[in-house]
Order: C-alpha cells, then structure tokens, then sequence
C-alpha cells in the first residue's frame, strides 16, 4: 500500500520536474514525509537524464535510409523461387550443366521478355539475386540498359548497378548463400571496371564535367567501401568472402584516386565529434539525392514528437558547488556533453 | 495519438503507413528516419553493443516492411507496432546470444590519460548503463523508454500495452532496483 501511494507521488513528482513545473527540492518539500526515499529515487532519475544520448555511428546514419530502401524487397510478388523448388530444379535438370542450362533460360526469359511482349520476366527479375534462374536477365536487362544511355548516364547507372550488387551481396550473406557471393562481388568488380573507363572517357572529352564527375564517383564509391566493411563484419567466420571483399575495397579505394586511408570524405571512427543529433549530414543528403529517394532536408536523427528536453535547474540538490550545474539539467557537469564524458562506448554523438 | 513527421514534411504515420502498405520504399525510409534513433537507443540498453544495435534497428525495420501488407489489423500506431517488433527481435536475439559479454565496451585505455574527473564521469555514465542492462525486462523497457526516450507515462502505456498504473508501478521498482544496483558496485568497489 505503501508503494502504491508512492509510486504516484514519484509519478506526479517526475511530471512535474520533466514538465519544468517543479524542481526536485520542490517535490522533495512538497511530500516531506517520503522526503528520504523520494530523494534517492529522484537522483537516480538525474543521474539517468545525465547519461549523453546513444545514436547510432555517423558512418551508419550516412547510408542507414539509401541502405533500408535498397534492401527492401518488393511487396508485390515473390520474385525468387522458394528454396526448396530451386533445389527440385537444381537436382532434376540442371544439376551437372547448370551455367549451360541458365544460359538457356535466361536466353528463353530474354525472348518471352523482350518479344512477346510480356514485361513479366523482366518484372519479375527486378529482385532475384547471383545464382537464381532470372538473374541472367536482371544482368541482361542492366546491359541493354546500358548500351541504351550516354557515357554521363552510365555513369549514374553504374553507381546505381554497383549498390545493387552490393545489397544483392548483403541479401546473399543474409541467407547464408555464400558460394553465390562470389557472383555478386564479381559482378560489382565489373561494373566498378566499366565506371573507370567511363570516367576517364568522359574526362578526356569533357573537362568543364571532368571535377564534378571525379568527386561524385569518389563519394559513391566511398560510400561504397563503407557498406563493403560492414559486409566484412558480417561475414567474419567466412574467410574467403573477406578475402574477396577485401580486393573489391582496395579496387574501390583506387578507383577514388585514394589509397586506404587517404583522403576522401571523412571518416567517423565513433570518437567524440561536434555532430549533434539533429544535424544535417551534407553527405547523406548529397546520397540521398543522388539515389532520389529523399527529399528531407534534415538529418536522419531528429527525435520527433518527444522534442528535446531541457532540465534546467530541476535537479539542485546534487549541484553542492556547480555553480552552472543548474543551467544544463540533472547534477553536476550536466548539459555539455557534446560526446566527451560519455562513458558511453563508440558514442560519437551529443548529448541532448 | 497521431505523430507527425518532423524530418522534413509534415506527413503523418498514418499516411506513410498507407503509402509503404502498398509497396512505397520512399514512405517507409521516411518511417525509418521518424524512428531510427528511438529504436536504436532502445535497442542499445537491451544488449549493450552499438555493432549490434544498429544491425537490429535495420532489421527491425525490414521485419517491419515484410509483416506491413500482411498485418491483419491496420496498423494504427506506427510506434507502439514498431517498439513491439524490436522488442521480440531483441528477445530472439538475446535467446539466440544468451551470453552477451557487457565487457567488451569498456572505457578506452587511453582515457585513463584523460582528467580525472572526466574519467570518473564517463565510468560512472557506463556503470549506469551497464546497472540498466542488468534491470529485468520490464524494468528496463520502462526506463529507457520513459527517461532515455523521454516517453510519457501514457505512451509508454500504450507501446507496452500496460495500464498507466502498472507503467507507474513498474517505473517505481526499476528506479529502486537501479539505486540498489548501483549501491551494491559502489560498495563493491570501495
């Protein structure tokens, strides 16, 4: 019965510091007769508004949205066969000549969609992924589009071409297909080759262009080794994947112009930073234009709806010579964290 | 309760909802930037490691996108829904990981380099945190939802499915239990 009351006389007391309409020493004076055990409660409720807030690391923010949105299979129908008919198929007729026999249907596929008529094939192969049957004419369909467009248009369809691949490889490691793997990294080395003579075509003729297309393809490709590390950390008991993701991220790196660790758009190692919660990341939305799948003009951390709490000389009585300690919330040394004196691991963000 | 969004435009939940409900990854990716960090720092205290934290918050999203068209009661809020996929995914995950080490995301060595007072405020910072992720589930929804979210009473009613009166009940307990936890180290370390 005891607990009961005071669990609302702890309530009304946290509404009323949370809502600034009470100090703790007011509550503390206000319900005089719990006084010691609301005390102790109360400061451990500072002592948590004191912890910095936890984001997640600026180099995840960057792509968080790109990456969610590319990995987001199609809600219309399923596009891969379910497994265990791909094995009857696998088992029955292709089993000793599988490329010969995928060349075939990817060949029959091309035909049903390109000449009949029918875009369903072609629809349908949007999503399958290295070593499904359409795959062959995704890649089919990748080349025709490509054969189709300028030099500064492949450009932007093989950014696009090569974070396909990418996620396809995510998705491959995330159905534990790692023998696929190596399709996928290979399809991505290839499309990373072809970017590089693009862009050197299209440097040589065009030089007005030449800048903006370097730094463009520098920050896609950063990016890039970015989502290809984390891949690595995924696949840590896989040697041979990190093997292979390790060469795709040194061709990568060279193709910025940049060895490991040269140059190129900042790093975040998840260290201290002056990055606050809410502010816009210049590279994202720079990603994020690119991929045309955003138009915020706010960084990804905005905390909506809760707004940002301010303490403001709520807590007093664990302040004894702070003299500022009132201005930034509960306790001593409270309000300044801008990521130093988190005690929080990798925290690179500020506190609220 | 109806959130609006605050990054960028001024779409509500419900709109977007409808939107990725039949199949619009843009609408979704505005949800997930809605919510990303609250799912994340929700997400972290349960198992204490940013790595993994921030895989779940991206999976907790895509479950979230698969389970959208399926779901056979509309989904009215967004938040409450998404706090519950978290939380049973954090729950597999914890089954499926029983011995998550809570050392592995010490204080740097180098810090000891640091001020003093900046070490100790950083260690008793990380020793907060680690009291919170030894709480009992309950105990630890409510406080990270209530003072690391900075939830109201009724929302985090609502997300937990809860009266207001057990909400305040159990905020009551997981505050006591913190205080003992933390009494119980400092104790120790004296």
């Amino acid at each position: 019965m005891m607990d009961e009351k005071l669990t609302d006389i702890l309530a009304k007391c946290l509404d009323a510091i949370e809502n600034e309409e009470a100090t703790v020493e007011e509550c503390l004076i206000r319900y005089s007769e719990h006084r010691d055990e609301l005390d102790e409660l109360l400061e451990t409720f500072c002592m948590i508004q004191e912890i910095p807030t936890v984001s997640p690391s600026q180099k995840f923010n960057l792509i968080a949205r790109t990456r969610l949105e590319n990995r987001l299979p199609s809600h219309q129908s399923h596009v891969t066969f379910p497994k265990p008919f791909r094995h009857i198929i696998q088992r029955t007729f292709i089993r000793y000549q599988r490329r010969f026999s995928m060349k075939w249907l990817v060949s029959l596929a091309m035909v049903a969609a390109l000449f009949v008529g029918g875009t369903g094939v072609a629809y349908a192969s949007a999503d399958a992924l290295p070593g499904d049957m359409l795959y062959g004419v995704k890649s089919s369909i990748q080349n025709i589009q490509l054969a189709l467009s300028g030099d500064e248009g492949d450009i932007n369809l093989l950014l696009g071409f090569m974070n396909k691949h990418l996620n396809e490889v995510g998705e491959l490691i995330d159905q534990g297909r790692f023998g696929d793997v190596d399709e996928g990294i290979g399809m991505y080395q290839h499309k990373l080759a072809q970017l590089l003579q693009t862009r050197e075509r299209v440097s040589n003729e065009d030089a007005h262009a030449e800048e903006a297309i370097t730094q463009r393809v520098q920050q896609e490709l950063h990016t890039q080794t970015q989502l290809m590390q984390q891949l690595q950390e995924r696949v840590k008991d896989q040697l041979h994947v990190q093997q292979k993701l390790q060469e795709t991220i040194r061709l990568a790196e060279n193709g910025t112009g940049h060895g490991p660790g040269e140059g190129g758009p900042p790093e975040e190692s998840g260290g201290p930073s002056g990055a606050g919660p809410g502010e816009p990341q210049g590279e994202q939305e720079q990603n994020q234009n690119q991929t045309g799948q955003s138009e915020d003009p706010k960084g990804p951390n905005e905390d909506p709806g809760n707004g940002e709490p301010e303490m403001e000389g709520e807590c007093g009585p664990w302040e004894e010579g702070e003299g500022e300690a009132g201005e930034g919330g509960c306790g001593p040394g409270g309000g300044e964290d801008g990521g130093d004196g988190s005690g929080m691991p990798g925290n690179g963000h500020g506190g609220r | 309760m109806e959130t609006v969004n605050a990054i960028g435009n001024d779409i509500p939940d419900s709109e977007l909802i409808a939107q990725a409900v039949i199949g619009d990854k843009a609408a979704f990716g505005s949800l997930y930037e809605r919510y990303l960090e609250q799912i994340y720092r929700y997400i972290y205290y349960r198992v204490y490691n940013h790595q993994e934290a921030e895989d779940l918050t991206e999976t907790v999203f895509l479950k979230a996108w698969e389970a959208l068209p399926k779901s056979k009661k509309k989904v009215k809020n967004f938040r409450a829904w998404i706090y519950r996929i978290a939380h049973n995914l954090v729950i597999d995950y914890m089954r499926a990981t029983p011995h998550v080490s809570l050392e592995q995301e010490k204080v740097p060595e180098e810090d000891v380099l640091e001020l003093d007072g900046l070490v100790e405020k950083k260690q008793e910072n990380q020793r907060l945190a680690l009291a919170i992720t030894q709480l009992e589930t309950p105990s630890q929804q409510v406080i990270v939802l209530r003072f690391i979210n900075q939830l109201s009473h009724a929302e985090t009613a609502e997300i937990l499915e809860l009266k207001e009166g057990h909400v305040r009940v159990l905020q009551y307990r997981a505050l006591q239990r913190l205080r003992e936890l933390l009494t119980k180290e400092s104790i120790n370390d004296g």
